[in-house]
């Protein structure tokens, strides 16, 4: 009974946010309660039994996600964007009827599928679950979700590493910069920020080092301890430490594509003829463990160059007057 | 019911008493800063209480260790975010009365 209520209270709750946060039109606002979403997201992956989910859920999802949608929040081009469609959809007349019915439509369409793809949903576990099980002895890990994520399915996290480093290629593309001179480092203005940053800093590399050793048998993993490291990184970079002006001279291309290479070299060496990513008897936990090591730093180091690179340009002047805000009617 | 039990339903409940008075002073006080002091205050407290009555009930040490680090990081960060938060209100300001 109590149960149940919390879980009505997680999910009126996430709804509720939901629509508030596409409601409004205050962008700070929306990206506030977007942020708070996702962490109520978190406790419904929690009470749905997917830690890991949960992890990566609030140290992505939540975390990172907002702190990039902030920074790229500040960019006036942005804020010239979001009047320009705001001034589109508030404008009354003919125009707000269309926005509105199309997107009542676009909702209904989603919701009926939504619907008819949950009452399709199986009752009882099946499908690869136990075939997942049965192969446990053989993954080279003791935690079904890294077996599954790093063995069985190997090849959609390669997949994954692949969309991550095409979009900082993207950024790194708007920026034309291909080395970490993109970094940009706040002037140092608050000295408990940096206190902070500092201290926070060694427990964040021993928590991503705890959380990718617990992948190997209990809910962690790359990812989310690739998450933690970056946040500890965009803390430095916000706190406006000489510590983040020194990664300026690492290979940032080379950490970038760091994991997906390893992928690629497994792939290629150290698979057997049945398929790529199909790893030797003997050799699955040592792989896995490698290619994880792979991730958490290219994680890493993507989302604080993500991060990095959402904000000002680097170099650029006075925050220009884009075309978007000067005529916003036209959009 | 045991002491432990006991001595931890008191301190949760009392963790939540200070919850529930931080967001009650976030939503009725005026303005940023005695918000600030609401949220931080109480939020700090009784956080600490939760922590304190959830270490009771812990069936391990390495338990109790990982909670009360929780409340320590919990309170630098929250900390920090207090002073941040004031900081750019007092900015914003003295940008809309330069004469203040």
């Amino acid at each position: 009974m109590l149960e149940r209520g919390i879980d009505l209270v997680i999910c009126v709750a996430i709804l509720a946010l939901a629509i508030r946060l596409v409601s409004g039109q205050d962008l700070f606002r929306s990206i506030v309660l977007f942020i708070a979403m996702g962490l109520m997201l978190a406790l419904a992956w929690v009470r749905l039994a997917a830690p890991d989910i949960a992890l990566a859920e609030a140290a992505i999802g939540a975390g990172l996600t907002g702190v990039l949608l902030i920074r790229a929040g500040q960019g006036q081009r942005m804020r010239g964007a979001v009047a320009a469609v705001a001034g589109a959809v508030s404008g009354g007349g003919p125009r707000r009827v269309v926005a509105t019915a199309g997107s009542v439509g676009i909702t209904a369409v989603f919701a009926v599928v939504m619907v008819f793809a949950v009452m399709g949903l199986p009752t009882e576990p099946n499908g690869l679950t136990g075939v997942a099980a049965a192969n446990m002895e053989a993954s080279g890990v003791d935690h079904a979700v890294t077996a599954v994520l790093l063995n069985f399915r190997a090849y959609d996290t390669w997949l994954e590493i692949g969309v991550l480093l095409l979009a900082i290629l993207g950024v790194l593309a708007i920026h034309r910069r291909y080395d970490c001179g993109g970094m940009r480092v706040e002037a140092p203005t608050m000295r408990v920020l940096s206190w902070l940053a500092r201290v926070i800093l060694p427990l964040a590399i021993l928590t991503a080092g705890y959380l990718y050793w617990a992948g190997t048998h209990i809910p962690g993993g790359a990812f989310q301890a690739g998450a933690v490291v970056a946040a500890a990184l965009v803390l430095l970079a916000l706190a406006g430490s000489r510590g983040v002006a020194a990664l300026r001279a690492l290979p940032l291309a080379a950490l970038l594509v760091l994991s997906f290479a390893a992928f690629l070299a497994v792939s290629i060496v150290a698979s057997t003829g049945n398929g790529m990513l199909h790893y030797r008897d003997g050799t699955a936990g040592l792989l896995i463990l490698g290619l994880e090591l792979t991730i958490v730093i290219s994680t890493a180091v993507t989302l604080a160059a993500l991060f990095a690179g959402a904000g000002p340009r680097a170099g650029a002047g006075e925050p220009r007057r884009d075309a978007a805000t000067e005529r916003p009617k036209t959009l | 019911m045991t002491l432990l039990e006991i001595g931890a339903i008191v301190l949760v409940t009392a963790g939540a008493v200070f919850f529930l008075a931080g967001t009650v002073g976030v939503l009725r006080f005026p303005d940023a800063p005695t918000r600030l002091h609401a949220v931080t205050k109480a939020d700090n407290l009784g956080l600490g209480l939760l922590a304190l009555g959830l270490a009771l009930l812990a069936d391990s040490p390495s338990t109790v260790v990982k909670l009360l680090l929780i409340w320590v990081i919990a309170l630098a960060g929250s900390a920090t975010a207090c002073q941040l938060i004031a900081n750019a209100y007092q900015r914003e300001e003295q940008q809309v009365t330069p004469d203040a």
